[in-house]
């Protein structure tokens, strides 16, 4: 007898800007191939809003769209969590931010994040989404240059003045779309920026056929921010026969191949680009082509993309907090982005449940411990006192110069090696005497033995001293003790970024 | 191969060692299985012995001994270097006291792998992709030993972890140095080399006669793939000796003048790790147009499936970290029927010339070209080709191995 098969309950979790616009609407649509899937809208501006209650009884899967700070939160719950990350959102993240969904599966489409991702230990899947492209492009769309510009975020420098720079009078005729992203004051007069261009305006289209009117008659598309999620936008524009001039960044430069299928230009240094309608037209027609070739590519993707999401184990949930993280990392998140990283520095212990298979805590650059066991120092004396020739041979990465009675290590890392010879193999604490640099807030070092989280101190102006218990595992024949250091400090006429000078550490 | 093989056993017993042998994928674990199978014929008993790191499933689903220390992490890293140093220091031969502390290690193995395999002297040492430490090892293991009680060693020379050594200025110079103080000593050494100007060198290095010895055939030809694309695999792990870092100029070169047939390349990335640098350059790559990127380490299973897909063997290798190396990539095309295109320069490019294996070029910007002339080439008249040279190549090889096992 052929029972059907229930499909797996999925929740897909998505900013709720995305869902209202529709761009990742075909994502979702290929979700409901397989899964019968819930929606849940986020605002982070007001989490306490979005029903985020679910539980593993109620769902299957969770798929989180861009908003990956909430994938710890899902994970904890022993719900099998797949992110997909956006570029543009998460470009900056630090390491920890991927490690701390380590036991989620990742899907990118950007390539950049995807290796990113893998250099955080973490689980992707890259995938490439391409558009249907046009079956035809009229060759009267190249008889003239044509350019659309839509001007989303002039915040961040890709305004008409900006593109005036790029293309100074050459276009025939431009159209710029002025409905921002965000509420700021009216830049210069448009029709002044272009020289002879004939320049058209316009803030709402009342229907996309005018739009797309407007599309199809234009051949160069300004891509309208610094860098993309996945890019509907440009891709549309590529789809369209358009040439695409866009910031040299992911997801731009991904598609784009540099003068091939469009142009890509840096903010910073940027001449006026030499353009012709022919070479508009070559570019144009292989951006096209690109999308072409690349839409049944994508297609097949789709059943991989969904196999992956469908095959997401179960996370290990150990003794993971998770009402904690329900809280606290969202609160995190929204407190911005500095707060945020603080908090992942601060709660580094965690990781030690949120990825237990991780080899390496923290730094993600593997031990730093030199190559060769036989040039590994042994330390017999219970003290290493810094600013001192002795003390140099354990000193590996991070820190500054000596200074009378201390060392500064230069960034947020250090590293020290040694093997513990005699009773030191034995000590069970340390005692750190250091000092930080004047911060605006009191600095926190975290101290990692061995890859073991030990502590984290907060370290003020006067110089003091800090006990802390080791691991259980202690020293060892190898050892390596790391200094996280969450922030850091440049003083005028310093070209070092001081975060924590070390007097001495002593072992008991 | 198996007909000029079986003329008669020489031997009682033959370990086929491979103290690097240590990553699931890549050549050096099927390397021993096509080794064992060479040597079956001609011994009573072939055992494989592989490094103590390698997995233990897969050792034992390939019936592998997790025998040598592995000592080469900072060339082939696979675990994190607290946890390697850990384990040398763990070995009771180690101390840091010696100037080689890792060749009383490598020794110390060498010694117990001879004795608890009761090791004779009509007993075989087989190498087929030798180490500095795995021949220095058995080098001294063999000295201390009676006459009657030294097995012969064969090692075969591939250019790649001979000199992988930290404690030593000239590591080559040394190899050869305790390889010819040993055959001087009464060991019975007998070396081959995987390519000619590489087999030159050694012989002039050690005075002893070196024989040339490729990759032995190991997979079936596979026909040419009935597609309108003319599909280029650049096969094996990408890396910037290898020639990754060109390949976008030579995509470019291609659409700058494209040929009938569109051409598609598939390759592998840059290891994750420490390749951050080229991320812009991978990320044009990844935008161009017929450029297939997939992930740095892939299955055996899907590198079949990309040769049987392609039409050539792209191989734009460093000429000079190739000057004596062969490629185990070429060997594998010229096995499953696969044209190449190499420059000129390298070791193995001087096979490709002689056996007609595929095309050589002087410089990177003359591959563009050669690639349009190889797509242009009719599909039989290419079949023809590579079963001329194939067979040539083959029959070559199989007469050096049955020659050399033979000494």
């Amino acid at each position: 007898m052929n029972k059907k098969i229930a499909k797996k309950r999925l929740v897909y979790v998505g900013h709720h800007f995305h869902l209202k616009t529709r761009s990742t609407q075909f994502l979702v649509e290929a979700l409901s191939t397989r899964f019968s899937v819930t929606t849940v809208a986020v605002d982070p501006e007001n989490l306490a809003a979005s029903n985020l209650g679910f539980t593993r009884a109620e769902c299957d899967i969770v798929v989180v769209l861009q908003l990956d700070f909430l994938a710890p939160i899902f994970i904890a719950r022993g719900i099998p969590t797949v992110v997909v990350p956006m570029f543009d959102g998460s470009e900056h993240m630090p390491e920890l931010h991927w490690q701390f969904s380590q036991q989620a599966r990742f899907v990118s489409f950007s390539r950049h994040l995807h290796v990113k991702i893998q250099r955080a230990g973490g689980q992707s899947l890259l995938v490439k989404y391409f558009p249907e492209p046009e079956a035809h492009v009229s060759a009267r769309k190249y008889r003239e240059l044509s350019g659309f510009f839509w001007e989303r975020r002039p915040d961040s420098g890709v305004d008409a003045s900006f593109i005036a720079k790029l293309v100074g009078s050459q276009l025939d005729r431009l159209h710029v779309h002025q409905a921002r992203d965000l509420p700021l004051p009216p830049g210069p007069n448009v029709k002044t920026l272009f020289g002879d261009t004939e320049v058209t305006t316009s803030t709402w289209f009342e229907n996309r056929s005018d739009l797309s009117e407007l599309m199809a008659r234009s051949n160069i598309y300004f891509a309208p921010r610094l860098s993309e999620g996945i890019g509907m936008g440009f891709l549309e524009a590529m789809a369209q026969g358009m040439a695409v001039i866009a910031h040299d960044a992911s997801t731009h430069n991904e598609y784009i191949a540099n003068w091939s299928s469009g142009v890509l230009y840096s903010l910073h240094g940027t001449r006026e680009l030499v353009l012709s309608t022919q070479k508009v037209a070559e570019m144009g027609e292989a951006a096209r082509q690109c999308i072409a070739e690349g839409r049944p590519v994508w297609l097949r993707q789709i059943d991989q993309m969904l196999d992956w999401i469908d095959g997401c184990p179960e996370p290990d949930v150990g003794d993971l907090p998770a009402d904690f993280l329900d809280t606290e990392i969202s609160r995190a998140y929204t407190a911005g982005f500095g707060a945020y990283r603080r908090f992942l520095r601060r709660n580094i212990h965690l990781l030690k449940a949120l990825a237990p298979k991780m080899e390496t805590v923290a730094s993600g650059k593997g031990s730093v411990i030199d190559d060769s066991p036989a040039l590994m120092p042994a330390l017999r004396e219970s003290t290493i006192g810094f600013g001192s020739a002795d003390a140099r041979q354990y000193m590996a990465k991070g820190w500054s110069h000596d200074e009378p009675g201390f060392v500064w290590v230069d960034g947020p890392y250090a590293t020290l090696n040694f093997s513990a010879v005699g009773d030191l193999a034995a000590a069970r604490s340390l005692t750190i005497r250091c000092h930080a640099p004047p911060l605006p807030h009191p600095q926190r070092l975290a101290i990692v033995v061995n890859g073991a989280f030990a502590d984290a101190i907060e370290v003020g102006a006067d110089s003091t001293e800090h006990t802390i218990a080791l691991p259980e595992a202690g020293l060892g024949a190898l050892t390596e003790i790391a200094l996280f250091a969450e922030q850091t400090c440049k003083l005028p006429g310093e070209a070092r970024r001081l975060s924590v000078a070390v007097s001495s550490i002593s072992f008991h | 191969m198996e007909d000029m093989l079986t003329a008669g056993r020489v031997g009682r017993k033959a370990l086929v060692c491979d103290p690097v042998c240590v990553l699931p994928y890549g050549h050096a674990m099927p390397a021993l299985n096509h080794y064992r199978r060479l040597l079956l014929p001609r011994f009573e008993d072939v055992r494989c012995l592989a490094s103590k790191s390698f997995s233990p499933t897969l050792a034992a689903e390939n019936d592998f001994e997790q025998a040598f220390t592995f000592l080469y992490n900072k060339y082939i890293p696979v675990m994190g270097e607290a946890r390697f140093n850990e384990m040398v220091k763990a070995h009771p031969a180690f101390s840091d006291a010696f100037a080689d502390p890792y060749e009383r290690v490598a020794t110390a193995d060498a010694v117990e792998i001879l004795g608890r395999h009761e090791i004779a002297s009509e007993d075989t040492i087989f190498m087929p992709g030798a180490d500095f430490y795995g021949i220095i090892g058995f080098l001294n293991a063999c000295a201390a030993r009676p006459a009657a009680q030294r097995p012969k060693i064969f090692i075969r020379l591939i250019g790649v972890l001979e000199a992988a050594t930290p404690f030593y200025d000239d590591p080559m110079g040394e190899l050869c140095r305790r390889i010819r103080a040993a055959s001087a000593a009464g060991v019975r050494l007998y070396l081959s080399a995987e390519t000619p100007a590489y087999a030159d060198y050694v012989n002039e290095q050690t005075g002893l006669i070196t024989y040339l010895t490729p990759y032995p055939e190991t997979s079936e030809r596979l026909p040419l793939p009935e597609t309108d694309d003319f599909n280029v695999l650049c096969a094996g792990s990408a890396r910037l000796d290898k020639g990754f870092h060109h390949l976008l100029e030579i995509m470019q070169g291609v659409h700058a003048n494209p040929p009938r047939r569109k051409v598609l390349l598939t390759t592998q990335t840059l290891p994750v790790k420490g390749s951050e640098a080229w991320d812009s350059y991978t990320s044009q790559l990844y935008a161009t147009s017929g450029v297939t990127l997939l992930e740095p380490v892939i299955s055996s299973e899907l590198m079949h499936d990309l040769y049987r897909a392609c039409d050539i063997v792209l191989l734009p290798y460093a000429q000079d970290v190739y000057r004596m190396r062969g490629s185990a990539v070429m060997m594998e095309a010229a096995g499953a029927g696969r044209l190449c295109l190499t420059l000129r320069g390298t070791a193995f490019s001087r096979q490709v010339e002689y056996y007609g294996l595929g095309e050589v070029v002087d410089t990177i910007q003359d591959i563009p070209d050669a690639i349009r002339k190889m797509a242009a080439m009719p599909r039989d008249r290419m079949q023809g080709r590579i079963d001329q040279a194939r067979a040539r190549f083959f029959l070559d090889i199989n007469a050096a191995y049955a020659h050399w096992l033979s000494l």
